[in-house]
């Protein structure tokens, strides 16, 4: 059931991203977590959960499965691939389980860490078959939106289509890009403009960038600004390069300061907001809090 | 334009056959192995370096021009192997840390190091400290170490001690790199050094060996 979230958007209403998964639950379990992520969902349940619920009470509208890391070529470098379909369908599941009627499950195909030919060894067959066999399980699941995030656009149009072949929820797509002298680019060179059209030609309902070393101060509002389109956006750069600092993550970029940005994201053009990499939960709060003072939301 | 340009001018093109096909043309014109390796692969690399450094190309040609490299140092490996003349840089060994599975940056150092004539083990991801420490006792004269995530940076400092305690420190340098990390990183736990980029790791490596 979609719930109404691309209604949501298109009428104007401004959602906010979940944080940093694996951050989140290393810091709330404690201790340096060792192997997969997803590894540590599954084992971890009630952590998982109460770190998931905990990003709803401080104002994310999506849930993070954590199912980034499930591609079989990253699953493969752990020797872990024939857990692919298990833990994938385990973390929709628990995620499904502590989210709120109005929030939305969010199944996550990570970037692969393959490249296509020829640069890389993989066919766009090969690609394909390996998000099917994600979406698959997140589907069963039950989630609400498929999200896919790559430092190539090529292979998120690959992305696309696998997803839309399978299911007719939103599609949300992400580029990452990097601060170059040649303006942002993505990885592979792309500008941001380009890459952009590229996913909203390519059937994506929500067209992204974030992660990849874009500053939430003035690059953040620079890449939303070169986005514009005819589908809505989201931004989620990092807060900062996050530095571990005594055995503590401390992000640079505080929350206010974080937050000061959120208004003049969303003037821009911005639906979806939130953070990546170094987000906290007082990220997610101060972020949450500037969406509802611009929106004029209880 | 003579062989050895026109072997430089196809690798940063990406060319691979092409290039493969013109360095056997140059050792059949009676150019010595070095010669061809120097002046003609790594100076093609050496270009793409800089370019790349100024965002003038991007990562996929630099992968092209990599292959390129390779298909060209597959003629020369068994002549200069024969020689003997022909000595690298230093050996660099490069891994991913233990968590981690991150490549891109880690290849892309690879590349540009190998372009500029240093010897370069790709450990690989998901690397344990042991495994770093057994590189260092099988010759490499630098470790480097990449990491993307808060999570698993925290395997650099172990290598680090590791090498200390096999009483390798001073002997085997230590760099690191990957998006998450910075100098006062690398300073607070005693890295040798840190480069922001590719580019720079290379000027790094040599600072650490004392090469000019």
């Amino acid at each position: 059931m979609v719930k109404g979230f691309l209604e949501r958007l298109r009428n104007g209403e401004v959602l906010v991203i979940y944080g940093p998964i694996h951050t989140l639950l290393e810091q709330e379990v404690g201790r340096n977590l060792e192997g997969h992520l997803s590894e540590w969902i599954v084992n971890l349940p009630r952590e998982f959960q109460k770190v998931t619920k905990a990003m709803y009470a401080a104002g994310s509208d999506i849930g993070a499965t954590g199912t980034q890391g499930n591609g079989r070529y990253r699953l493969r470098a752990f020797g872990l691939e024939d857990r692919l379909y298990e833990w994938t369908l385990k973390q929709v599941q628990l995620t499904k389980e502590v989210t709120p009627e109005n929030c939305y499950v969010l199944g996550h195909l990570g970037p692969t860490g393959v490249f296509l030919e020829p640069v890389g060894d993989a066919t766009a067959d090969d690609l394909y078959k390996s998000y099917v066999e994600q979406i698959i399980p997140m589907l069963e699941g039950g989630v609400d939106i498929l999200y896919c995030s790559e430092n190539d656009t090529e292979q998120l149009v690959i992305a696309i289509k696998a997803i839309r072949d399978h299911c007719d929820l939103p599609v949300w797509a992400q580029n990452l890009f990097y601060p170059t002298k040649k303006g942002f680019r993505t990885m592979m060179g792309v500008n941001v403009k380009t890459a952009s059209a590229r996913l909203a030609e390519a059937g994506a309902d929500v067209v992204g960038a974030g992660c990849g070393g874009i500053s939430p101060i003035g690059d953040a509002l620079a890449v939303v600004k070169e986005m514009r389109g005819d589908k809505p956006l989201s931004i989620k750069p990092d807060a900062g390069l996050a530095q571990l600092v005594d055995g503590k993550i401390v992000q640079p970029v505080f929350p206010e300061e974080m937050a000061a940005e959120v208004p003049k994201w969303i003037a821009a053009g911005a639906s979806l907001v939130g953070g990546c990499c170094g987000t906290s939960l007082e990220h997610i709060k101060a972020i949450s809090a500037a969406v509802k003072a611009v929106k004029g939301k209880k | 334009m003579d062989t050895l340009q026109a072997i430089a001018k196809n690798l940063k093109e990406g060319q691979a056959a092409k290039v493969k096909e013109l360095t056997q043309v140059a050792l059949d014109e009676g150019i010595n192995p070095e010669d061809v390796l120097d002046n003609g692969l790594i100076a093609g690399m050496t270009v793409v370096g800089k370019l790349f450094k100024e965002n003038e190309v991007f990562l996929p040609e630099v992968i092209m021009s990599a292959k390129a490299m390779d298909a060209g140092m597959a003629v020369l490996e068994p002549l200069l192997l024969k020689s003997g003349k022909h000595e690298s840089k230093g050996k660099v060994a490069l891994g991913t840390v233990q968590g981690d599975v991150h490549s891109i940056g880690k290849n892309l150092v690879g590349i540009v190091l190998k372009g500029a004539g240093f010897e370069v083990v790709d450990l690989g991801v998901n690397i344990p400290t042991q495994k770093f420490v057994e590189a260092a006792q099988n010759g490499a004269q630098i470790i480097g170490m990449s990491a993307l995530l808060t999570t698993t940076m925290q395997h650099m400092q172990p290598v680090v001690d590791a090498l200390d305690k096999a009483g390798l420190k001073g002997r085997v340098k230590t760099m690191i790199g990957g998006c998450i990390v910075t100098q006062e990183y690398a300073d607070s736990i005693g890295a040798d050094g840190y480069a922001p980029d590719a580019g720079s790791a290379v000027d790094k490596a040599k600072e650490l060996l004392g090469i000019v």
